[in-house]
């Protein structure tokens, strides 16, 4: 009976551990396609969400992202998710472009079924059946939102992270993430209950 | 492979970007610590020197000379190193959140953290004997003009140079027994005579030259003063503590040498008789 191996070129890298990842790269540059190949999906997904620009749009944003990780590719600190050190590294790229063409991150890119996850369950809008006007203005309250909560509701409701990594991606402290979450989420209420009740006036 | 890997690979190929140095940021991380340690340090420095002033402050002279308690704090108190140790906290705190896993904990525990590291670091330097030459070095390092020292630093020299006020301290230099006189240089150097009769003279003074006193009294004139009570400094009481703590010492250790030399000349007698 005769085996053989063959070389896998580019291994499945979810397969592979972060530290395992982290190795590899810093060995060979090459490799660095592997973190890119596991890691750009979500990171788009998660920047389309922070920014509300369009997929094509935020490509600039991961790129550059990219290229900062792979040059602080030595200061990964490996008590730290891989993940949550990419996040953190495209987070400050989204914020520093929004800052730097000073505009406000827009809503149109949410999903409707994202805007129902960042509200509790008996208030749950979906269920409600809101009218098309009404999802426009879910959309834009929390586009009002101010930045600290629009983050910290994106990374909790929508990236689904728990309280460790968004102190890790954001580097507030646990205690913050928890009153951050709680206050945006009763402003982002207030502010629902606001428009709504202004939209029913305007019909009226 | 899709085209933004494409993209970020061609990047990385034809700028040449290489990962920066692991040292860079073991440097700049160690960086960061050492001027989080000097920070801390500074801040339980100034608190030794703040306690070191505190302690020295003879509460009861005031009353004395009619100064109230509140009046005494007010003008005791060394406002100036207190705004150093708050000055050097916030560097601590600030320093603290810039370190790797800072960021983790809230500006309140930082606080309380780096308040209660300085408290501890200040209260062993006020014990060990480092508080006095740093203190001596601080004041070095403010202008020399008495303006400044009265208004920025109470002090022992600030408490004990009122002569005007009843309380005057410094350095004997000549005693006369029969005359019940003495000539003492005051911590400004200047030459006073005090009159010590009928002075109620604690029992911790013995009135010889170089003898360190704090006298209570009146100004007779512009150099004769007239003692009512006279004691030893508190600091002069630190200082023969620590002379007693370095006599025993010294004794003690020769004792040991001496024991250790009787014992080995007995070792030697009992092998000589075997």
């Amino acid at each position: 009976m005769v085996f053989s191996f063959s070389k896998d070129p580019s291994p499945d890298p979810s397969l592979m551990t972060d530290n395992e990842l982290i190795a590899k790269v810093k060995k060979d540059s090459e490799a660095f396609k592997l973190v890119m190949d596991k890691y750009e999906l979500p990171l788009t997904r998660y920047l389309v969400r922070l920014t509300g620009w369009a997929r094509e749009e935020v490509e600039d944003i991961l790129q550059e992202s990219f290229i900062k990780a792979y040059r602080n590719i030595n200061d990964f600190d490996t008590s730290l998710k891989l993940s949550s050190w990419l996040y953190r590294i495209a987070h400050n790229q989204a914020i520093d472009t929004i800052r730097h063409l000073a505009v406000r991150p827009a809503a149109s890119e949410l999903p409707v079924e994202d805007l129902a996850r960042f509200l509790p369950a008996p208030l749950n809008l979906e269920n409600q059946e809101l009218l098309r006007q009404e999802w426009q203005n879910a959309r834009s309250a929390i586009t009002r939102l101010p930045e600290r909560y629009r983050n910290v509701l994106i990374l909790r409701f929508l990236e689904e992270k728990d309280y460790e990594e968004i102190m890790d991606i954001l580097k507030i402290p646990k205690g913050t993430v928890a009153t951050l979450i709680r206050r945006g989420r009763s402003l982002l209420m207030k502010e629902l209950k606001t428009s709504h009740f202004r939209s029913r006036n305007t019909t009226i | 492979m899709t085209k933004l890997t494409e993209n970020v690979l061609h990047k990385i190929e034809q700028e040449r970007i290489h990962p920066i140095s692991v040292w860079n940021f073991r440097i700049l991380q160690s960086l960061k610590w050492a001027l989080l340690a000097a920070s801390v340090f500074l801040s339980g420095l100034f608190t030794a020197l703040s306690l070191h002033i505190i302690s020295e402050i003879d509460w009861e002279a005031f009353l004395h000379v009619g100064v109230s308690r509140y009046q005494a704090i007010l003008v005791s108190l060394p406002f100036l190193w207190f705004g150093l140790i708050s000055l050097f906290l916030f560097f601590s705190i600030l320093f603290g959140r810039q370190t790797r896993h800072g960021y983790r904990y809230t500006y309140g525990i930082l606080f309380l953290l780096f308040l209660f590291v300085s408290a501890s670091l200040g209260a062993t330097l006020e014990k060990s004997r480092f508080d006095e030459p740093a203190e001596r070095f601080f004041f070095g390092a403010l202008p020399k003009s008495d303006v400044w020292r009265q208004t920025i630093l109470p002090s022992a020299e600030k408490e004990w140079t009122q002569p005007e006020n009843g309380l005057l301290g410094g350095n004997v230099t000549a005693v006369d027994q029969a005359e019940s006189t003495f000539d003492m240089e005051d911590l400004k150097q200047k030459e006073w005579k005090v009159n010590f009769q009928n002075a109620d003279i604690d029992r911790s003074v013995d009135l010889k030259p170089k003898t360190q006193v704090n006298i209570i009294g009146n100004q007779k004139d512009e150099d004769h003063f007239q003692a009512t009570i006279i004691r030893r400094p508190k600091t002069a009481h630190k200082q023969d503590s620590q002379e007693m703590d370095e006599k025993d010492d010294s004794e003690s250790s020769r004792s040991d040498k001496e024991d250790g030399a009787e014992k080995e000349e007995h070792d030697s007698d009992e092998s000589e008789s075997d």
